[in-house]
Parts: structure tokens; sequence; C-alpha cells
């Protein structure tokens, strides 16, 4: 549009002549594409639905569970799951093709107490005061919850906001403490609580707890996920072929040892009569809707639903759309046996490919109906909510709840695994742009050419998916951790990304359809990222350089190192010391933990599910999966430690231009500028000087000029080195209750800014309170000087298969990619980066003006979607945080 | 040469010049008291820097004591080595279509460093282009022909006078490197057009434009449209910008001009939508 107007003023048909050049306007998000109008009323409906909370569940469950005091663990658990999911209030919405629903409201969930019951207590009541003792709310206190879209953040009128996120009726508190209350002193977190203080060091436990220098505990928390589904089972036999199959292991198995197997099969019985029972309620309810509606269509629509749910509720799926509709029903009956975070469907294209290709040969189904399926299978995604603490679902997950859909890689026999119905995927994801499923796309050689420009043209939608993920960096780190689990290559092809970035084994399962067999790839690896949670590497050093003291609490976290601290050597080991007794103490108690979850509430849907716990017996917390060497060590703030240490070395010891306690005292001043707590802007760029601003700026100049990772400069690029070495091999050194060693882990989900928050500066010149760097080998924002390929040299001077992951986090201009040139120039760079070693790479194809704009007037930006860390979520269910660090993020508005 | 809507001001002079970003500048005066040619000083809340005597100096300690990041230098010196180090770093992430490109200022004033470069990228197979205005001795060129692939030249205006007063350069040199250019370089010669409204759009120029291609055999041109974009670096320089009185060119405007080269069998391309 053409004004007249100072003629020195650039006008947007003259900046379309030229590639990158930074407007005055927002630049928008090149492609955009509509949903189908049944997806698009779905996902609106969803928008305006706010998450809900109810008590249904846990009533039942903790009901039920009292009746059988004196029953095997096993069965009481069964029996408890089964009552819950037989009175689940069913929930179905007009238009819906796929039904079912965690509960009944559209973004419902509910608490789980017989896991963690503290939290839902008022904090003036006695038990929670208890909770409070031992540290364990920290997370929560330092944690900002998004304000806006669906997050219920304070009470309204008759609805009651808890954890921070949830809003629940107000008559159903009354039920809700009660049912807490019956569970004090029993739930996995306090059981756990109670044996966890025996290991030796429980008192520095504690102490780093209370620090926030690890987020969380994940035995009680989140003990699933992480990890990629299976769905194999109940496609290849059914509900009632799985029911049968477990009636003859019990009788071969009962009196005969191991003998934990005949009540796990009588267990997976009892608890699929309940998933029976909760999908035929759904058909009850679809057939009494049906009788109420007047439209002839939407009457008909779920007469289908219910003739599909009454067929599912026995038999194996008849076509692609039961297939798909099953799918989902595990989907959610995993979810509703236990607060997970991550449960990814894995490559859910490839599994349902031989029933989508049946029904496209016989001319049954076409890919527009394909599309709406799939959009409308995204919005059942996307309604999605985990139930945990503020500091969980706000710090970590950012509300995310990672179902992570993984599209190509390769084949059993080890061809491209891309197929036509993962493109289809792919363009449901364009035209429903919604945060669930994330995609990743698994790049290997061998993927086609066209394949991948689909993806690009999808990433460059700027919903942030699909992440560009290498075939080959993973397939290395499994077979060198699962190899010994006796993994080998065919198998290693089989596997997917579980949760948001966490590389998971998985199998290749022989799925029979009409005379066929198909080898289906699928989970077989219980949680791959449980064990110690975060530790917030600045924290470590921090505590270093004050010799063992919190100093935001002013409490001794750590012993006395009393080293002088006289050489860069000195600082490094007291570093290894204080991070190698962090990993201990967590390692033993969540060790612990875990042990206790698995003793009060075993999975038993996913156990079922997991390859090969229908053949053991054994469920997931006694090793019947496959594959067992999941426990690993997450770390946060990698980069800014990198930089510190880098920082440290070259000012103090190298070019000795200001000595340890100079740099200590400008720390703890802040260099001068009000902390990031004070301005309520997290991000470095907009903190405020302070009165004593000019005594530090000789010092914080210093620091800001040290070498800086993500700048291709070999002296921090060596710290990183030495520090990735050393990291990977040090985990190896401790053992999970399984009696394997951990792994290294690099994924920091959002926890690098409630992290950030209690850190003092960095010696880095990060100043207190602000963010860390994000991802994994994602330069400090503003710190990468040398554009995006000195950052990507950086990032790959380790071996990244030495890890679960990296992840690398890039925001580019969307002028940048812009038109057919900018996808291939994009697909050149992305495959540049993954040839080199990079594991992961993910992209906010946004102008940060428009990001700043959101965050002024978020009412314009509901359907606003970003990329923060393995994961892509709503704008305004970000806490401020998150929302100020992603507009830091260096924007490339140029390649080389 | 120093042409008027020039957009790399800082890129003029063969040596770096002292940019200075008033918006970050805090006003410590650190800058000043360290400066030993005493070219800066505060007043009236303002930081003056006197060019006459800011020698751009290799010291370099007014940059040394900006805590703001207000003052910087606009080139460095980089040796051969860790230029080419850069290149061979960053040619594993162009892909197959990607490959160096050296502008300026007028790469071709450094001839021994620029011929070397070009002759080391052209052994590791590094597809290699230029940017000039043209107007140096044709020994330059002949030095570095063998090495390049791609040549950018700079066809401003065809009238000499006018050449002269915008660029302070005349067009003779210039049109007869360009000359033996089309006939004695093997690699793709492209030239270009900076299109600035009311200094050489006029349909004379144009036509000149197209008989002059017509006599070299040249079947394509790349009009570069004027934009202000370099605006903020002429106020860093504390230099006045006289290309800001010259408009943009319309959309219209321009699409009449490819039309013109279209019609006498020229293909046209506009800005940075070209097949290269």
């Amino acid at each position: 549009m053409r004004k007249d107007q100072d003629i020195s003023v650039q006008t947007d048909d003259s900046l379309n002549y030229y590639g990158p050049i930074p407007g005055e306007g927002i630049a928008e998000r090149e492609l955009k594409k509509a949903p189908t109008p049944r997806a698009g009323k779905a996902r609106q409906t969803y928008l305006e639905a706010k998450s809900s909370a109810s008590v249904e569940f846990p009533y039942w469950y903790t009901r039920r569970w009292e009746e059988l005091e004196g029953e095997v663990p096993v069965i009481r658990r069964a029996e408890a799951l089964k009552t819950a999911f037989s009175h689940l209030t069913p929930g179905i919405m007009p238009g819906e093709l796929l039904a079912m629903r965690k509960a009944g409201y559209l973004r419902g969930s509910f608490p789980l107490p017989w896991l963690s019951e503290a939290f839902f207590l008022s904090k003036e009541d006695d038990l929670y005061k208890e909770a409070q003792k031992a540290g364990k709310a920290s997370a929560d206190e330092v944690t900002t919850m998004g304000q806006g879209g669906g997050n219920v953040t304070k009470s309204i009128g008759n609805v009651i906001s808890i954890a921070g996120k949830f809003g629940l009726r107000k008559e159903e508190m009354p039920i809700l403490i009660k049912t807490a209350k019956r569970w004090f002193n029993k739930s996995v977190d306090d059981v756990g609580h109670k044996y966890e203080q025996l290991i030796p060091g429980y008192q520095t436990k504690e102490e780093i707890m209370r620090a926030v220098i690890c987020m969380f505990d994940s035995g009680y928390t989140l003990p699933q996920g992480r990890e990629v589904i299976n769905y194999y089972y109940p496609l290849q036999f059914g509900i009632e072929g799985i029911k049968n199959i477990c009636r003859e292991n019990q009788d071969k198995s009962a009196g005969q040892p191991p003998m934990d197997r005949l009540y796990f099969y009588r267990a997976v019985i009892i608890m699929l009569e309940g998933l029976q029972k909760w999908i035929m309620n759904y058909a009850v309810e679809a057939r009494f809707m049906a009788s109420l509606e007047e439209n002839e269509t939407q009457k008909s629509e779920y007469l289908e639903i219910a003739e599909r749910l009454d067929w599912l509720a026995v038999n194996r799926p008849r076509s692609f759309h039961d297939a798909l509709q099953l799918t989902w029903i595990f989907h959610v009956a995993v979810l509703n046996e236990d607060a997970i975070s991550g449960l990814s469907p894995g490559r859910l294209g490839q599994v349902l490919y031989p029933y989508w290709k049946e029904d496209i040969d016989k001319g049954v189904l076409s890919k527009e109906r394909t599309i709406e399926l799939l959009e409308c299978m995204r919005v059942k995604f996307t309604e999605i909510d985990c139930f945990a603490s503020m500091g969980v679902v706000g710090g970590v997950l950012s509300g995310n709840t990672f179902n992570n859909l993984c599209i190509g890689g390769l084949d059993k026999d080890g061809n491209s695994a891309a197929n036509e119905l993962e493109e289809l995927i792919l363009e449901s994801a364009m035209s429903c742009d919604t945060p669930q499923p994330t995609l990743s796309l698994l790049f290997d050689e061998k993927l086609p050419e066209e394949f991948l420009l689909k993806g690009v043209e999808c990433t460059k939608i700027g919903t942030g998916y699909p992440a560009w993920i290498s075939n080959r960096v993973a397939m290395e780190f499994l077979l060198n951790n699962y190899g010994k689990e006796g993994m080998q290559t065919e198998e290693a092809r089989a596997w997917a990304i579980g949760g948001c970035l966490e590389t998971s084994p998985g199998s290749w399962m022989p799925l029979d359809l009409n005379g066929k067999r198909h080898y289906i790839p699928g989970g077989s690896a219980p949680a791959t990222s449980v064990g110690v949670h975060f530790i917030s590497l600045p924290k470590v050093l921090e505590a270093v350089l004050f010799n063992g003291i919190d100093k935001r609490t002013g409490r001794r976290v750590y012993p006395a190192h009393d080293s002088p601290l006289e050489s860069y050597e000195e600082i490094w080991t007291a570093f290894k010391q204080y991070f190698s007794l962090t990993v201990e103490v967590l390692t033993l108690a969540n060790n612990i933990q875990h042990d206790i979850w698995g003793k009060v509430t075993p999975s038993i849907v996913n156990s079922m599910l997991k390859p090969d716990c229908l053949d053991s017996g054994m469920d997931i917390s006694h090793k019947g999966s496959r594959y067992n060497r999941t426990f690993n060590v997450e770390i946060c703030g990698g980069v800014n430690l990198v930089n510190s240490l880098a920082s440290v070395k070259k000012n103090v010891f190298d070019e000795k231009k200001i000595s340890l306690k100079e740099l200590r005292a400008a720390v703890e001043a802040n260099f001068g500028y009000l902390s990031a707590l004070e301005t309520g802007s997290y991000s470095l760029t907009e903190q405020v000087k302070t009165g004593t601003f000019k005594d530090w700026m000789k010092i914080h100049k210093l620091c800001l000029d040290a070498p800086k990772y993500g700048n291709d400069d070999p002296y921090a690029d060596n710290i990183f080195r030495d520090w990735q070495i050393w990291f990977s091999k040090m985990c190896e050194n401790y053992r999970s209750l399984y009696d394997e060693p951990l792994y290294s882990c690099q994924i920091s989900v959002s926890t690098h800014a409630p992290m950030g928050a209690v850190t003092l500066a960095t010696p880095d010149g990060r100043l207190c309170g602000t963010t860390f760097a994000d991802g994994s080998v994602s330069a400090y924002p503003g710190s990468d000087k040398n554009g995006p390929y000195a950052l990507f040299n950086s990032a790959t001077c380790y071996n990244h298969a030495s890890s679960q992951n990296s992840q690398l986090n890039m925001k580019i201009h969307p002028s940048v990619v812009k038109g057919r040139e900018g996808s291939r120039k994009f697909l050149e760079m992305i495959k540049a980066y993954l040839r080199r070693g990079g594991f992961h790479a993910q992209f906010n194809i946004v102008d940060s003006r428009m990001l700043k704009d959101a965050q002024k007037n978020p009412e314009k930006y509901r359907g606003l979607m970003v990329r923060v860390a393995g994961f892509t979520q709503y704008w305004v269910e970000l806490g401020k945080q998150i929302q100020d660090e992603v507009i830091a993020r260096t924007e490339y508005e140029q390649f080389g | 040469m120093n042409c008027f809507w020039c957009c790399n001001p800082e890129g003029i002079s063969p040596k770096p010049a002292l940019m200075y970003s008033v918006s970050k500048c805090i006003l410590c005066g650190e800058c000043a008291g360290k400066c030993e040619h005493h070219a800066i000083n505060i007043e009236d809340g303002k930081l003056n820097i006197s060019r006459s005597f800011c020698l751009s100096c290799e010291q370099q300690n007014c940059i040394d004591e900006c805590y703001s990041g207000a003052l910087r230098l606009s080139g460095y010196e980089i040796s051969l080595p860790k230029l080419y180090g850069i290149i061979r770093r960053d040619r594993q992430y162009w892909g197959s279509e990607g490959g160096l490109t050296l502008t300026g200022g007028e790469p071709l004033l450094q001839l021994d460093f620029v011929k070397s470069l070009l002759q080391k990228c052209h052994e590791d197979y590094i597809h290699t282009a230029i940017e000039t205005c043209g107007n140096i001795p044709w020994n330059n060129f002949q030095e570095v022909i063998p090495y390049l692939d791609w040549i950018f030249f700079d066809l401003k205006n065809s009238d000499s006078n006018l050449h002269l007063k915008a660029t302070s350069a005349d067009n003779k040199l210039i049109l007869e490197n360009a000359k033996r250019l089309s006939t004695e370089f093997p690699g793709r010669l492209i030239f270009r057009i900076p299109l600035i409204p009311g200094f050489n759009d006029s349909e004379e120029n144009i036509n000149s434009v197209i008989s002059f291609l017509k006599d070299t055999g040249r079947k394509e041109i790349n009009i570069l449209p004027l934009h202000h974009l370099g605006r903020e670096k002429y106020q860093m320089l504390q230099k006045s910008y006289t290309g800001g009185s010259h408009p943009v060119p319309v959309k219209e405007s321009l699409e009449t001009i490819r039309k013109m080269f279209n019609a006498s069998g020229v293909d046209c391309y506009i800005g940075s939508e070209t097949p290269f």
C-alpha cells in the first residue's frame, strides 16, 4: 500500500526488491493456510476454553484404593484405575470426529494426590507448612505462569484457581482437600521423602533444592513421559485380544516363578475392563446426544462415534479412522494413569500408514478427509493439559505437554521411511497450526528432497515445527547406550523423539493387516528422562565463587571447599567437586522416589503397551520393557557457565586484569544494575542502571568482552568441549535404581528462566535474575557476533552423540527465508548444520517487533505461537520470563 | 569514486572510520579523556568528534574506554590466512550454490590481497564473484580475471559529465574496461544500474545502456533501485547524506524500464530478484 509520505521513508514496494531489510512495520509470516471449517471451529472453541480440573477421577480412585487395603499393590492399583476410568463423565463436543478426552471438560484434567498431595492444601494448612520445610516449594516461588490464554491463574466467582493454572468448581474443593488429605504420608512424595532422608548427604540435597540449584524431584512430579508410546498391541490384537493374551499367560504363570507375573497379568485384565467401560460410556453418551440432536448430519456423526467406540472397546480397528481413534484412546488412557508430560505419539504416520494406504487404495478415504481427520487430531492433542504443581507446569514446561510426532527417519531395512501420510501430517500442521502435536523431522540423507522442502515450508510458517533432528547422531547415541542391552542397528532405526527432545529407543513390531505384514515403529523403553533433573550450572559456579554459600538466601548449600582459587584449574576442580556431589545426592534421592513410585503406583496401562512387558509379565518399574538404561542427568545454563569460566580464565588468570575478589564484588553488586526481579524484565537488553553503574562499568565491559561461546573462538569453545567431555563421562559413575549407569541429557526446557531468576550476576556479564541462555548450544542472546556459521561451528565442537541430545534455537527474521529461493537456502543451511554433527535445530521465524507488540496487546495475538525449547506454545500462555527471553534471542537477518 | 547515494559511506575512504551511535552513548566522558589527539569533547550534553583531528588511530583508546558500545571502528585489518579460515568454515554451510562475493568500497583497489584470495578460492573450487565500480586500471582486472567466475559491473550514467558530477569521476575508463571485459573475460559479466530517480532513470540513459549492451553482446541487466538504508551510517560518521533528496523509484517506473530492456531482448532483474 503506497501512501504519500516523506520520500525518504522506505515503502513496502521498494522493500521487496532486496532480501533481508528490516522495515518499519512488522514483517508478516509468509505462509498462511486455513484449516477445514470443522477443525477451525474446534480450534476456536479450544482457544476460548479454560484449563479445568475436576475431582471425579481422584475421588473414585481413592475410594476404591481404600476399600482394598491389604490387597497386592499392583492389583489394588489396577482396581483403583478401573473404578476411576469407569466413573469418568464422558465429554463429547459437537463436530468431533475423534471422541474421548482426559476428563469431561474440553481442557479437562485432574489432580493425582497419590503422587503428591501437598500442593493442593492451602498455605495455612499445617500439612502444607510441613512440606515447605523440605525446600520443595522453592521452584514454585520463583516461577511465573503465563497470564493469558486458557490459564486460570486467579479465582473468579465460583471457580477456584489451583496449582497456579487450573480452575476448579468451588463445590469440588472440599472433596479435593479431603481426598488429598487421605494421601498424607501415603503419597509417592511423602513415602519417598521418608526414605530419601536416610541417604548420606540428605541435608545437602535439601539445601540444593532450596537454593534452586536443582529444579525438582522427578519421582513424584512427572514420573512418566519423555518417551514414545507404543500403539502396537491394541492395533494388532484389539482390547479383547490383549485380555486373551493375559488370560493365557495368567494360566501359565500362576504359581510359577518369577511370582510377580501372575499379579501383573491379572492387573492388566482388570485395568482393560476399566478402559472398556470408559469407552462404552462414551458410546452411550454419543447415542444419547444423537437422540437429542435435530441436525441430521450431526446426529449421524454421533451415531458413527457410538458404533466405532462400541467396536473398538472389543475389536481390532477396521479402517484408518478406527486406527486413529484407537491410538488416541490409548494415548489418553496412558495420560490418565499418571502425571505425564512428554508422552509422544512417535512416528504415528508410519504406524497408521498401512491402514491409510488400504483405505486410499480401496477408495473409501480421500486425502481431503484425511486432512480433516488429522486436523481434528491436532486439536485433540492440543487440548491435553498436564496437572502438576506450578513450578513444574509453569517453570519447566511452560504449560506444554510435548506430544512430539516424528516424521521421516529410516525404516527397518534402512531406507527412507517418509510416506504420503506424513506429507499430509505436515500439511495439516500448516493448515491447523496448533501447538500439539509438535513435529520433529528425523533428517537422514536418504530422505527425498521434496519431503524435506515440505518440512521447510512448514517450519517457515513460523509455528516452530518441525524441529530438525539428525537421525545419524541419534542412532550413534542409541547404539552406544542401548547397545549394552542388546540393541542392534536395525532396531536403532526405530527410534523417535520422546517429549521435547529426548532420543528414545524403539522397536519394530509386526502388524498383520489383510494378509500382509508391516513392521511398525513404537517406543520400547519407559520414561527416558527421569533421574537428576536440571542442575543449574551457573548457580553451582556461584557456589564455587562464594565457598558453598547461596548468596540469595545466605544459606550454606555445599561444604566449604576452602580452596584459595588461585588458578583456573582450582576453580574448575572446585566446580567438578560441587557438581559431582550434586549429582550423587540427587541420584540417590531420586532412586528412592522412583522405587517408591513403582511400589505405590506402578504403571499398568503404559507397561502393557511397551514391549516386552506382556511377554515377561513384568511392568516397566521391574525392567519389563526391552530397554531400561533410561535415567539421566539434565543441566541448565551450560553456555553461561562456559562464558563465565572463559571470563574468569581470561580476566583473572591469563591477563590478570582484575582480581577474583573484585570480580566477586562486581557480581554481588550486579555490575551496578537493578536486579531483574526489581525491573520485571528478564532480558539482558532491558535492564536498568543504578547510581553505582559507573563504578562497575569497566569490570562489566571486561566481562562482556571476554571470549564467548558461539563465535567460533577456540578460547571459549575449548572450555565448552572440556565441559561436555567431562560431563558425559562423569554421569556413568552413578547408577539408577535399575542398576544401570546414568547418561547426560542437554535439555533445559523452560528452566533457564526460573533458575536464572535466583542466580546472581555471572562473570560473563549476565545480570542478576535474568534468564540463562536457552537450549544447550544456543548462544547467549547478543553474544554471538560472527553470524550463524560461526555459531554452528562452536556448537559442533564436540560430539553431540555423547549425550541424549543437544539443542539449538534460532530466531530468524521472516525476510531471510522469503520465497522459493529462501526455502532452498534455508534447507541447505539446516542440512549443513546437521551434516556437521549438529543434533537438533529449531527456528522461530517471526519478527521480534511482532512479539513485542504481542506482549503489549495479548488480545490481538491469542493464536500466535512461538518455539520455546523443544516445543511450540501459544505466546499468551508463556510466562513473562520466557517471553522476554524469546524476544532477546539473537535474530538473524542474514545468512553468512 | 564517491557517489552521493552510496549506502556504505564508511567504505569510501580506504581507512576505517570511527562510528558513533548517539542512542547508545551514556556521555560518561571516558573516551574524551583518553583520546591522545584531543578529537573528542562533550559540550552541552553532546559528544563531538572532530573529524579533522581524529586519525582513526591504531591505539583506539576511545573505543577501549567506551563502556556502552557507542563507539566502534568501521573496519579492521585481517590477514589472508585468517580470512580464508572463515571462508573455509563457512563454505560447509553455503550449500552447492554458494560462493564468495567481494564488494566494497572498491575491492580491486587492494589488488595484491584480492588476487591472492581469489587465487586461493579458485584453487579450492570456491565460486568467486566481485562487485566493481569499474573505475580502475585495466591491469587490475587482468590480474584477477583468471580466478573470477562472475563480475558485477556498475553502469551509473552514460553521460560522462553527469557521471563526473555525481561520482567525482567521469565514465571514460569505466566504459573502456567494460568493453574489454566483455571480450576478454570468459566468465559471467553482469552489468548493473543503481537506479537513482532524477539522475539516471531517463529514457535517454536507458536507451544508451541498451545500445551499449547490444555492442558488447550482453543479454542481461540488473537494476538496483535506490534505497536510503545507509542513512544512519552517515549520522554515525557525522557526514551529510545528499542521496536523501532523491525519491526511491516507484514500481511503475521500474516496470517501464524493465519493459524497455525486455523489448530489446535483454533480461532485466530488479533488486535481489535475480537468478544468481
